[in-house]
């Protein structure tokens, strides 16, 4: 018997009742969509966990920084040349060490500037972030308007979106009550690299150039100001020398001492490394440890978060199991009575010549379209529910929420072609008794008349 | 025809003994027989003579007690249930009392349903089942569901059923026992041309002793056993009862 054949006549004998198809099939699109949903809801968790993780920076990025142990040993210690031995340091030197590391993409490093800047009559607290421009083009900051700043420019710079809010009048009695609208573009941006506070004339600044603001989705850079470090090196020591401002609150970090000609120093407070994948993260992250710095990703949250929703999954992938498995059961009901009404058909096709193999086939087919309709339009009523799900989340917290629209249900393809084969394969596994049961049939009982 | 001596059904020994609780009712005692290729046979017999078991047993359909029956040489009490299904399939038509066609199929589906099973392609099955439509003179009710034929009709469908496969055995289990005289003997008819056309073997069971005499040989059973083996002429059958009955009737 060839294959449509079979097929053909297993469509015409489950259309043939109808009614007890339609109740068969609705059993699998229950339990169909009660798995998917199901997963989904735990896939659309791990997606947001996802989500927010890259809202707190780059799953690649490593952050280092210096063992702040030996900074606070070195404070209290008179002769801090010997201690030296072990004394790590973020410098140049250490970004090439980095760099030549397997998986390592680039490093980066960061030295921050507690300053002030200026839009007329408004003030603003900023760090500036001295970094080597060239290489915080790699970070492929998202930028949501503007560009990169370049060497090349006078005093050009990158502004995090959240620096062109922190505008505040001295003057005003309520100095944040009313924030003033500054248009980092349009408005001159004076420059103090000094946070020092000015009674009366405060001294001249450095007209800086703007060129690009970054992206609302990323709070990483949200208040800080990137700037070439040479450039601001220069900027700086122009500006200490024409004030005469020793203050010792040029940096953070507290390195502010004039380096000894050839004592090694911070070069940086902060450096990122960038990883070419997330599996390397751990073992990159572990060797800059070894190095005697301390280093943080968001691996170590990730993989929680990942344990937690993978459990999460498995319970709910289990509620749902059971749903699926009432409806295998059902199906297996629904081929048993098949079988007791078609008891005569099949002792009939038995004697004019039909094979064992193709009664076993036929109800295995039978029942495993049974499955398939099933899966398919349970999966579609699943995409469905999916859909409602998150319209009405989203439509709830949505627009207020500070990471956009969360998605709470998610059915990746994959998902949809599993859900479909599993339960096809569910109605075969529940079809296979009834099956084995048909070919048993005694011919002779079934064509028995009166 | 051909060779009347070909034996193609051998039957040596045979015994049925059904338990019903603790009682054994013996359904055939000791039956031997030979059926030869190409004979129209019937075997006649009261309700309860062991007739249909005899019948059923040659089908392969319930196992002897004792003894062997050979279908062309092949032992067929012996086959595991598979092959009988294969042997079923390429050797042996069966037409039933109550006809059991597919309610849910249309004549033609009906008829070319023993090709279905051989792995026909649709074009062929349906014009060879279309043929044998033809042949038992229902061509234009090929598309006619069961449920729209009389009981003749039916049985006709189930005729050109148990012809289509080209078997070179048919069993018919009581064809006319649900039908008037008149219809019988136009089943009979009909059965016996196909049969003689391609020299094919037919076994009927049957109580009316109308239709076996259409029959080249007459197995009398009685209370499980066979008390005589009446055969006849096959001209006698032609002269007797084929010729008369075509000129009463000319077209079925």
């Amino acid at each position: 018997m060839s294959s449509i054949d079979l097929a053909l006549m297993g469509i015409k004998n489950l259309l043939r009742r109808k009614a007890r198809t339609i109740l068969t099939v609705l059993g699998v699109v229950i339990g169909t969509a009660a798995i998917v949903v199901m997963v989904s809801l735990g896939l659309g968790m791990n997606k947001a966990f996802e989500q927010q993780l890259e809202e707190y920076g780059s799953l690649t990025m490593i952050d280092i920084y210096n063992n702040m142990m030996y900074e606070g040993m070195r404070g209290d210690s008179t002769g801090f040349g010997d201690t030296s031995t072990d004394q790590v340091y973020l410098d140049d030197e250490t970004i090439n060490m980095i760099e030549s590391m397997d998986h390592v993409e680039f490093a980066i490093g960061f030295k921050r500037f507690d300053s002030k800047i200026y839009a007329g009559k408004y003030e603003n607290y900023s760090n500036v972030k001295a970094v080597d421009l060239s290489k915080l083009a790699l970070m492929n900051i998202k930028l949501s308007q503007g560009v990169m700043p370049s060497v090349e420019g006078q005093y050009e710079a990158l502004f995090g979106f959240q620096v062109a809010q922190n505008f505040y009048d001295p003057q005003s009695r309520n100095p944040y009550g009313n924030p003033p609208q500054i248009n980092i573009f349009e408005d001159k941006i004076e420059l103090l690299p000094s946070s020092q506070y000015y009674e009366g004339r405060r001294p001249r600044g450095y007209i800086l150039k703007p060129t690009g603001v970054t992206s609302e989705t990323d709070w990483t850079y949200a208040w800080d100001i990137f700037m070439d470090y040479e450039t601001f090196e220069k900027l700086k020591a122009d500006f200490d020398r024409k004030n005469k401002t020793d203050d010792g609150n040029g940096s953070t970090g507290g390195n502010s001492r004039k380096p000894k000609s050839n004592e090694k120093v911070n070069k940086y407070d902060e450096m990122k490394v960038s990883v070419d994948n997330v599996k390397n993260v751990q073992e990159v992250q572990d060797q800059i440890k070894a190095m005697g710095f301390e280093a943080y990703s968001l691996t170590d949250a990730l993989e929680n978060m990942k344990k937690t929703s993978a459990m999460i999954q498995a319970i709910l992938g289990g509620i749902g199991a059971v749903s699926l498995f009432i409806a295998a059961i059902g199906i297996t009901n629904t081929m048993v009575m098949s079988i007791y009404e078609r008891t005569k058909e099949i002792g009939v096709m038995k004697v004019i010549g039909a094979q064992l193999k193709d009664i076993k086939r036929l109800f295995l087919f039978e029942a495993a379209m049974l499955g398939f309709f099933g899966g398919l339009l349970g999966i579609a009523f699943s995409y469905g529910v999916s859909f409602i799900i998150n319209s009405v989340i989203s439509g709830m917290t949505g627009d207020s929420g500070y990471y956009g629209p969360q998605i709470l249900s998610y059915i990746p393809a994959w998902l949809a072609l599993l859900g479909l084969g599993f339960s096809t394969i569910i109605g075969l596994v529940a079809g296979y008794y009834p099956a084995v049961r048909a070919t048993k049939l005694s011919a002779l009982e079934a064509i028995r008349t009166e | 025809m051909s060779n009347p001596k070909e034996i193609i059904i051998e039957i040596k020994d045979l015994r049925k003994v059904y338990k019903i609780g603790t009682e054994k009712v013996v359904a055939l005692n000791k039956i031997d027989l030979n059926i030869h290729k190409g004979e129209i046979c019937c075997v006649l017999g009261t309700s309860g003579s062991g007739k249909s078991t005899l019948l059923n047993m040659m089908a392969g359909l319930e196992k002897p007690s004792r003894g062997t029956i050979q279908i062309k040489g092949e032992a067929i009490e012996k086959m595991s249930e598979k092959k009988l299904a294969k042997f079923r399939q390429k050797n042996i038509g069966f037409i039933f009392q109550s006809y059991n066609l597919m309610t849910a199929l249309t004549a033609l589906e009906n008829v070319a349903m023993p090709l279905i099973f051989r792995g026909t392609p649709r074009n062929l099955r349906e014009k060879i089942a279309l043929k044998h439509l033809a042949m038992v003179g229902l061509k234009d009710r090929y598309k006619h569901r069961p449920t729209q034929m009389s009981g003749g009709q039916q049985q006709r469908v189930g005729i050109a059923r148990a012809f289509v496969g080209a078997p070179e055995i048919i069993f018919a289990d009581e064809p006319t026992g649900n039908l008037d005289t008149k219809t019988s003997i136009e089943i009979m008819h009909i059965m016996w041309k196909m049969a003689r056309e391609k020299n094919q073997t037919i076994v009927i069971v049957t109580h009316d002793p109308e239709v076996a005499l259409y029959a080249d040989k007459v197995i009398h059973i009685r209370d499980g056993d066979i008390q005589s083996i009446e055969n006849r002429e096959e001209d006698d059958v032609m002269e007797k009862y084929i010729k008369p009955y075509e000129a009463t009737y000319v077209k079925i």
